[in-house]
């Protein structure tokens, strides 16, 4: 097994660069220094006399109680390349080779000091551009995941404990008690991974923004409603009926977030091919939305392009909106959620309210108590919580199909960490219960 | 020794005629090897020495997969049954598994008969004293009487006779089962030939006279009606069935135990052994679990003809007068006479982790473990065991690929993956959590898993496989027709579908409205036609009502056998590997595993120390 080194920093001119060796051999550079023994954990102040000469400090990490869970050497030397050009063709001659990028922290992996959501979250945390995502990805290396998973495990592994009970030993007079406490620790499974995607969701956003897409039939002032927002005329605004042909997407910030804005073609259902292929587009974009207005005219009353417009966002996030209640306010729909004028500048603040509450926003004031999920991780939280859902809408269950959508789970989540945990399930069976002839 | 040489020279021996041994010694001669069992006592062959049954929890997989590999079991106990059950019937078909109660006598009878009828097998009594080997590989055996026996292959399969130690109490004595010798002199030529053994313990209840049991304070617990066979040979049990008798014990009994705890040999630290956790002493559950105030036993009869109980749940070490007290305060057994008392017995076994996925020793080419000695408890485990030595033995001999069963094939597989890679440090039992894949695991399947490997090693007749195959013809047409018939929610089928409560809005295919969790195989039968063969009706319903989780499990299969199928050159240098810790190195050197799977399957090895292999294999190539 290779001992390695690298410069922890660019080898640019600076006070200080300093050399890191791990490895079984990383003390063989005691040749090179004015030392003949290193002691654990201290700080000591000697002479490099290798093909330069320099006072340096040496930090001695025995291992596994290291970075990288073997023997490492920290050298700091002043901060001329030259001189550390010189040091690595010494510890080249000592049998040592170049660390390869990322190589410390996959030692640390492999060596088991780190799993690997603490190995991903040092690459973020060495290339997070926000101090929110340097807090993340520190509390993640320091395994706030590991921790999250660790409990959700535990309790998939209570509900497996008790469902493998009742397979594995069917004689015995285990209490039937144990329904309740399954349903139970499913229920808490569901937040507890619902939570972690909307860890994700938080991250999302804070990084991308929200969405917000207005719909509704050609004319109703989508282009008003959305300039107004912009506060500068950037979508075009005509009188003629189907004027926004595709969409025009312009970003604004709210309450300090960035939010997206996208004003989708007119709703008018038609055979103008230009405007089909614009209709399809604004039933992808409004799916991919985090909140979408639906956009009532107040002057023309309900239509069946309306109708249209309320069906196909009914099962969405949604604010249904009436604009120019100046000129009119009879639009009978029950659902409205807000009537404003764009023109007249009625009601836009409670408008603005609403999209606060709507998407939630006060949600994400808690941030700081979340924990970094990356698109990786998400994707397998995504299954998970599907199993939970799945499990939970069962009223009759066979076992089999439990023991399955609990194991897969189990799977998923040992996935993300890298373990595996059927021992352990066994052994709490036999802590938990008398099982036995 | 070995001035004395055997003339007849064998391809195989087998050590020990227990349910491994028995196993073993037909398949080897069923696939053609000169076979010789040795036994050290006829008498006591296929001897159940603990609960008269056969199968349970997942033990029954075993077995059937026993029988789809053409091995012995299931045929047996399907001629010697009195009692059979399914048990988790309706907890779904990937869990139910299989149990029957055996007339023990007869049990061994038929399998004693089968043995002496087998062509090319040779049994014989005595006690092996030592292994021979030769610059490495193993040569024969030495008996009691001083002569050699020579053969290609040797499989051992001791039971608890290596050093074995009998406790009742602080009474303690040397022998294999109560009453039968030990084997002493094996042990030393075994650690000669490098091995190394270690203390496992196990126990049995009483033995009960049945006219001194008071039946009317029990509850009977009858078998299923009419009992479905362990074999899919078998076409009808035979034997009358009788029930088995629940009883419990009582706070009384267990402040007997607590009274008299100092007195087991397993609490005064006399007992070095370590007992299994699923299979406590009555004295552990009571000092365990002090808050129930009662533990389950059920009274097995030993045979129709047996004059004995089998007390299982009842097992002690603890001296004769507390077991008999405590015996005796368990309702229904007020005036019980024990005609065989309980018993704690200790013996020798080795680490599994010195054998090859084949069971054969990583030291001793041509030297196969099996059952207990490999630290494994259980008819059902050892015969299985003994059945995967005996085909690889025969399977060397002939120059042939090894058999190794996947963990996605069969319990069996997974067992033998568990032991090699994992050791042991209580007797391994199975249980159906060991195995990743249970949904394809099932009973009902086992032959679709495993025949054609039994008819390949000509263990499973032309007969019996061309039957397989043609039921699997008419299993796929009923498949086919199910999806091509069409039922329209008209007003005839409407009708037909009310008393089910199903009332379709839209046209579906049969196999659809099959799915619904309120229809039936037989329902759709008598609806729409079906087939008449209760087992593929079973079969249908259950891949039909399964095939979205079964579709899942097969692709996790898929994924998992990429790892599998990775194979790791014999000669691979681990020291070798770039940033692979020693640690690891020491781990893979040890257990030398055969793929990449089963690298990531030694304890204590993390996957990045596999990925680390695969990189390296990868660019070797």
């Amino acid at each position: 097994m290779d001992t390695i080194y690298a410069a922890l920093n660019p080898l640019i001119p600076s006070a200080v660069i300093i050399v890191r060796i791990s490895g079984s051999e990383a003390s063989k550079v005691c040749d090179l220094l004015d030392v003949k023994v290193l002691e654990d954990r201290k700080v000591l102040y000697t002479k490099y006399c290798g093909s330069v000469t320099d006072d340096v400090l040496v930090t001695f990490f025995k291992g596994p109680a290291s970075y990288t869970g073997e023997d490492v050497i920290e050298i700091s030397f002043h901060g001329n390349p030259l001189i550390i050009q010189s040091v690595f063709s010494d510890l080249e001659k000592l049998g040592f080779t170049g660390a390869e990028p990322g190589e410390f922290t996959k030692r640390a992996f492999i060596n088991g000091k780190i799993d690997l959501t603490q190995a991903e979250s040092v690459a973020t945390l060495i290339e997070s551009k926000t101090k929110q995502g340097i807090d993340y990805s520190y509390s993640q290396l320091k395994g706030s995941m590991r921790k999250e998973i660790e409990s959700i495990k535990d309790v998939f592994v209570n509900i497996l404990t008790i469902v493998e009970a009742h397979i594995d030993f069917p004689e015995e007079d285990i209490e039937q008690a144990h329904e309740s406490i399954v349903f139970e620790n499913l229920k808490r499974l569901q937040t507890a991974v619902s939570g972690i995607l909307l860890s994700y969701k938080t991250h999302k956003v804070l990084r991308d923004g929200f969405r917000i897409a207005i719909v509704g039939k050609p004319n109703t002032g989508k282009s008003s409603l959305m300039n107004y927002l912009l506060k500068e005329e950037r979508a075009i605004v005509s009188e003629i009926a189907g004027t926004t042909r595709d969409y025009i997407e312009s970003s604004f910030v709210l309450n300090g977030v960035p939010v997206s804005l996208v004003d989708t073609a007119g709703m008018r259902f038609t055979d103008d091919a230009i405007e089909k292929a614009g209709i399809e587009k604004t039933l992808a974009l409004i799916k991919d939305a985090d909140l979408v207005i639906a956009l009532l005219d107040s002057s023309t009353g309900l239509n069946h392009e309306d109708e249209n417009v309320l069906d196909i966002t009914k099962d969405l996030s949604r604010l249904v909106v009436v604009n120019k209640s100046d000129i009119s306010d009879g639009l009978a729909y029950e659902h409205v959620d807000c009537r404003i004028s764009v023109k007249q500048q009625i009601n836009m603040d409670g408008l603005m309210s609403m999209f606060a509450d709507k998407l939630a926003m006060s949600d994400y004031d808690s941030y700081g108590k979340s924990i970094m999920v990356t698109e990786r991780q998400k994707r397998y939280f995504d299954r998970i919580l599907e199993s939970i859902n799945k499990l939970l809408e069962y009223s009759e269950v066979d076992f089999d199909i439990f023991e399955y959508e609990l194991n897969s789970s189990l799977r998923l989540l040992s996935e993300i960490t890298g373990l595996s945990y059927t021992e352990d399930i066994l052994s709490n069976i036999f802590d938990n219960f008398c099982i036995g002839k | 020794m070995g001035t004395l040489v055997y003339d007849k020279k064998y391809d195989v021996i087998v050590v020990g005629a227990g349910h491994a041994g028995c196993e073993a010694a037909l398949a080897s001669a069923r696939m053609g090897a000169d076979t010789l069992l040795f036994t050290i006592s006829v008498e006591s062959l296929a001897q159940m020495s603990c609960n008269p049954a056969i199968g349970g929890l997942a033990k029954g997989n075993i077995v059937k997969d026993i029988d789809a590999l053409g091995g012995e079991m299931a045929k047996c106990i399907d001629a010697t049954g009195i009692q059979f059950r399914i048990l988790n019937m309706k907890k779904g078909p990937a869990v139910r598994s299989s149990r029957a109660q055996a007339d023990k006598e007869l049990y061994r009878q038929q399998m004693l008969e089968t043995i002496m009828h087998q062509e090319k097998l040779d049994l014989k009594q005595g006690v092996v004293h030592g292994v021979e080997a030769k610059n490495g590989e193993v040569i024969g055996i030495v008996s009691d009487t001083g002569m050699l026996y020579r053969a290609k292959k040797v499989i051992l399969s001791t039971g608890t006779f290596l050093k074995g130690l009998i406790h009742i109490g602080d009474c303690s004595y040397s022998a294999g089962r109560m009453n039968e010798f030990a084997s002493i002199e094996l042990v030393p030529s075994l650690h000669k030939l490098g091995f190394v053994t270690e203390r496992l313990k196990t126990g049995t209840p009483a033995r009960l006279d049945v006219g001194t049991i008071d039946f009317s304070k029990l509850d009977a617990q009858p078998g299923d009606d009419p009992p479905r066979p362990f074999s899919f040979e078998t076409t009808k049990i035979t034997l009358p069935q009788v029930p088995c008798y629940i009883t419990y014990t009582s706070e009384e009994t267990h402040e007997i135990i607590r009274a008299n705890m100092h007195r087991s040999p397993l609490y005064s630290g006399v007992i070095q052994g370590v007992g299994p956790r699923y299979c406590p002493s009555i004295e552990d559950k009571v000092k365990k679990f002090p808050e129930k105030t009662r533990h389950q036993i059920f009274l097995e009869p030993e045979g129709i003809k047996s004059r004995e109980y089998y007390a299982n749940g009842f097992s002690s070490s603890l001296p004769i007068d507390v077991q008999i007290a405590m015996y005796r305060s368990v309702p229904g057994l007020e005036k019980v006479e024990f005609v065989r008392p309980a018993y704690a017995i200790e013996y020798d076994f080795v680490q599994p982790t010195a054998l090859h996925p084949t069971m054969e020793t990583k030291s001793v080419k041509g030297l196969y473990f099996t059952g207990q000695l490999n630290g494994t408890s259980g008819y059902e485990e050892a015969a299985a065991q003994g059945l995967v030595a005996a085909v690889n033995a025969v399977l060397a001999i002939d120059n042939k690929e090894p058999f190794i069963l996947g963990r996605d094939e069969s319990y069996i597989g997974v067992m033998c993956d568990d032991l090699v890679n994992k050791g042991v440090d209580e007797p391994y039992r199975m249980f159906s959590s060991r195995a990743e894949y249970r949904l394809w695991l099932r009973e009902d399947n086992a032959e679709e898993r495993l025949l054609k490997k039994g008819y390949d090693f000509g263990l499973i007749s032309k007969t019996r496989y061309d039957r397989f195959l043609k039921e699997k013809e008419v299993f796929d047409a009923e498949i086919r027709r199910l999806s091509e018939t069409i039922i329209h929610p008209n007003k005839e089928n409407l009708e037909k579908l009310q008393k089910y409560n199903v009332a379709p809005r839209t046209s579906g295919s049969a196999k659809e409205m099959l799915r619904r969790p309120e229809i039936s195989y037989s329902n759709i039968k008598e609806l729409f036609g079906g087939l008449e063969s209760e087992k593929l009706s079973e079969q249908v319903e259950i891949f039909v009502k399964y095939e979205g989780y079964l579709d899942k499990q097969l692709e996790e299969i898929e994924k998992f056998r990429k790892l599998e199928n990775q194979k790791l050159p014999e000669n691979i240098v681990y020291e070798d590997i770039h940033g692979l810790r020693r640690e690891y190195v020491e781990k893979l050197n040890a257990i030398r595993p055969q793929t990449l799977g089963q690298a990531g399957r030694i304890k204590g090895m993390t996957p990045a120390a596999v990925s680390l292999i695969h990189i390296h294999i990868m660019s070797n190539k």
